[in-house]
């Protein structure tokens, strides 16, 4: 690990006052296990687990608002959140282990960085890491690498479950600066790799996230999460997916899709949902909407079965959410 | 005492974490040493640059192939070929394998040596390496000594290819196992202290006169120079029953800066350095009756090279000669579990007749489920 200066932030203000010189130190998770491998390399720390961030709360209009700093577990087992979003509550738990999700929090989540095998080995070259040294993903082994959304540059997974299921219900991510506050559409949060696979968000370097905003979905209590991965648990998802169905007499008259392990950012699928919108409820229709959601798949050497494992996670993750009550 | 609980002798310190393992001696004067692996399978390190490592703060040493004393027969004096591993002890610049040693850090702390050694930059000839083992057999040669002076690399009984000929059913097919790394929660970890010209190892080892013996023939120095001291075993797999470049390289770093020196593996080094069951490529050749009875069994291993692990080819072995059992089942239409009753000349007859009743139940198992499988085609 790279020697480093360490700042405890008493306040926000403070915080964000150091943010141009320092990375900020949340739950730890996955910084610091990417500094002991030499990957990142700060050379200043802010902590800011001492921020009062830490509240799930509801905002008028029946949204919610999750602190930044509220912690995986909390999240996943608070009742605004339970009974709200089903889908969001089961990615957060199928992610991770315990440990983690005890330590983890909402804003480092968005923030988590890819486990592609070559960004993880200094020795390896990596667009990601060291922008301009070379994919070595591309050609190399990339069975567990994006089969949507990758570019020439880059084709490395966002490895979130919970950002899966916040693509799937159009959250906000609620930023602060030192002179200005704003709110950015989940969907506009993450960046695809394209020519610049070393830009992963569209934070600006001074600015702290503060919360995560969840809009009112009613019919997000008919939602479902599944994940495949090579185990059971304590695994990354080879393919899964975030459902949201609105139900009437059969039909579908709203759906959200939000797909993980596939692609280079949270997954959102309206090509999906458009699919759905309209038709019966039943598994020709989810079939064509898996389909659809997968039409613009890229396959390498060694992930092509990706495309078929999240079709099929899709239909079943359809067929989980329409046979809710 | 049959069906009741016993306490482990040792339960208590485990749990309690007053178990003291082979990294946890408390060592007056202690120095920490890190292991840089190359980056590359197969060369030649043309230049190793140490001098930002060696300008950090706690930097002690820095072991390279310059600095490191030659051994008696280049290193390789306690190896016992084929299945003795060739270690790597700086005694040369070329790279054999990815992840190969290519120097140690020493450092006051280990914080200090992990981050120095992050500092050291290698310049490689870079050769083509051996990556398919398949690629390679057409220039491989069979092993043809007795394995440690016991085992035959090969063995027959009767004639396989006349049995096979005249076989009523035959089965034939390839298995391949890949390789499998061994991984104990406890890493391999050894602190090496000289008194003089003795040498004690606090070694994380299943085989405490083994390392002993090894570690005394390849530094030139006798047996009973060498005290290794292992109180606890945190895991092994097999994998702690040879001794690995680093307790040598740890042995080479205390006498160089005259110190206790410890070397403890990463999770990330336990994959590459320390050996692994190996991949195999086995074809089987079956020849039986109609009735299922077994007349021919071939079965043809190419593996690559192995280390001691646990059940060491006889896990990857068995897999290959089960599975075409099954197939020969399926071939002939017979219950897998029948065909190996009917094929059972274990002296201990007897004591299968006595689980003879869990056999049943299993039995009656894999019936219900055959009823809902298609048997494959017969091959």
């Amino acid at each position: 690990m790279q020697p480093f200066e360490f700042i405890t932030a008493a306040d926000e203000r403070s915080a964000i006052d150091a943010a141009a010189r320092a990375r900020f130190l949340a739950g730890g998770t996955t910084l610091v296990d990417l500094m002991k491998l030499h990957v990142e390399r700060p050379s200043a720390l802010v902590d800011i687990n001492r921020l009062p961030l830490t509240q799930i709360s509801e905002l008028a209009g029946g949204a919610v608002r999750v602190g930044a700093m509220v912690r995986n577990s909390d999240m996943a087992r608070h009742e605004l959140i339970r009974e709200r979003y089903p889908l969001l509550a089961e990615a957060i738990l199928s992610g991770a282990s315990p440990q983690l999700r005890n330590m983890a929090t909402t804003a480092g989540n968005l923030l988590q960085r890819t486990r592609c095998f070559y960004f993880r080995d200094t020795a390896l070259p990596c667009n990601k890491r060291e922008p301009g040294t070379g994919c070595g993903a591309i050609d190399g082994f990339n069975r567990i690498h994006a089969v949507l959304g990758g570019s020439e540059h880059c084709i490395a997974t966002h490895p979130s479950d919970m950002c899966v299921a916040l693509a799937a219900l159009d959250a906000v991510v609620v930023v602060r600066g030192r002179d200005n506050e704003r709110a950015i559409p989940f969907a506009e949060f993450h960046l695809l790799p394209e020519e610049h696979p070393e830009r992963e968000h569209t934070l600006n370097a001074d600015e702290l996230i503060v919360a995560v905003d969840i809009p009112s979905l009613p019919f997000a209590r008919r939602s479902t999460y599944v994940k495949v991965r090579d185990r059971q648990s304590y695994a990354f998802a080879l393919a899964s997916a975030a459902v949201a169905l609105d139900l009437r007499d059969g039909v579908v008259h709203d759906a959200r899709i939000g797909l993980g392990g596939v692609a280079t950012k949270p997954w959102r699928s309206h090509e999906a949902e458009d699919a759905l919108k309209g038709k019966r409820a039943d598994e020709l229709t989810y079939r064509v909407a898996a389909s659809a959601a997968l039409s613009g798949a890229v396959p390498r050497r060694h992930n092509a079965f990706k495309i078929e494992l999240a079709r099929r996670t899709l239909v079943r993750a359809l067929t989980r959410a329409g046979a809710l009550k | 005492v049959i069906g009741e609980g016993i306490d482990r002798v040792d339960g208590k310190l485990k749990v309690t974490g007053s178990a003291i393992y082979s990294a946890e001696w408390p060592i007056a004067r202690l120095a920490h040493g890190v292991i840089v692996q190359s980056t590359i399978a197969r060369g030649e390190l043309i230049e190793l640059d140490t001098a930002a490592a060696a300008a950090e703060p706690g930097v002690l040493a820095i072991l390279t192939s310059d600095n490191t004393p030659k051994l008696p027969q280049q290193g390789h004096a306690g190896v016992n070929p084929p299945a003795g591993r060739v270690l790597s002890l700086l005694q040369d610049r070329t790279v054999r394998y990815n992840g190969e040693p290519v120097a140690l850090v020493i450092a006051e702390s280990f914080e200090q040596a992990t981050y120095a050694a992050s500092l050291v930059r290698a310049r490689y000839r870079t050769d083509i390496p051996a990556l398919d083992m398949n690629a390679e057999l057409a220039r491989a040669e069979p092993v043809t000594g007795k394995i440690l002076g016991q085992f035959e690399p090969a063995s027959y009984r009767g004639d396989v290819d006349a049995a096979l000929a005249r076989a009523e059913v035959c089965v034939e097919a390839t298995y391949t196992t890949p390789l499998e790394t061994h991984n104990a929660l406890e890493p391999h970890s050894t602190i090496a202290k000289w008194d003089g010209d003795r040498l004690t190892l606090y070694d994380a080892t299943q085989y405490i006169y083994g390392v002993k013996r090894f570690a005394a023939k390849t530094l030139g120095i006798p047996d009973d120079h060498v005290r290794v001291v292992a109180k606890f075993t945190g895991g092994a797999f097999g994998s702690k029953g040879s001794a690995w470049s680093h307790v040598l390289l740890a042995a080479l770093a205390a006498r160089h800066v005259d110190r206790p020196v410890k070397v403890v593996l990463s999770r990330k080094q336990m994959f590459g350095p320390v050996g692994a069951r190996p991949y195999t490529v086995q074809t089987l050749s079956l020849g039986a009756r109609r009735d299922g009875t077994i007349t021919a069994i071939k079965q043809d291993v190419m593996s690559s090279t192995p280390t001691f692990n646990r059940g060491s080819g006889e896990s990857s072995g068995t897999f290959a000669l089960e599975s075409a059992i099954d197939e020969l089942a399926y071939a002939i239409e017979i219950d897998p579990l029948e065909i190996r009753l009917r094929n059972y000349a274990d002296i201990r007859r007897r004591g299968a007749r006595r689980n003879w009743r869990v056999l049943r139940r299993w039995r009656v198992r894999r019936r219900t489920r055959a009823q809902c499988e298609k048997p494959p085609e017969a091959r």
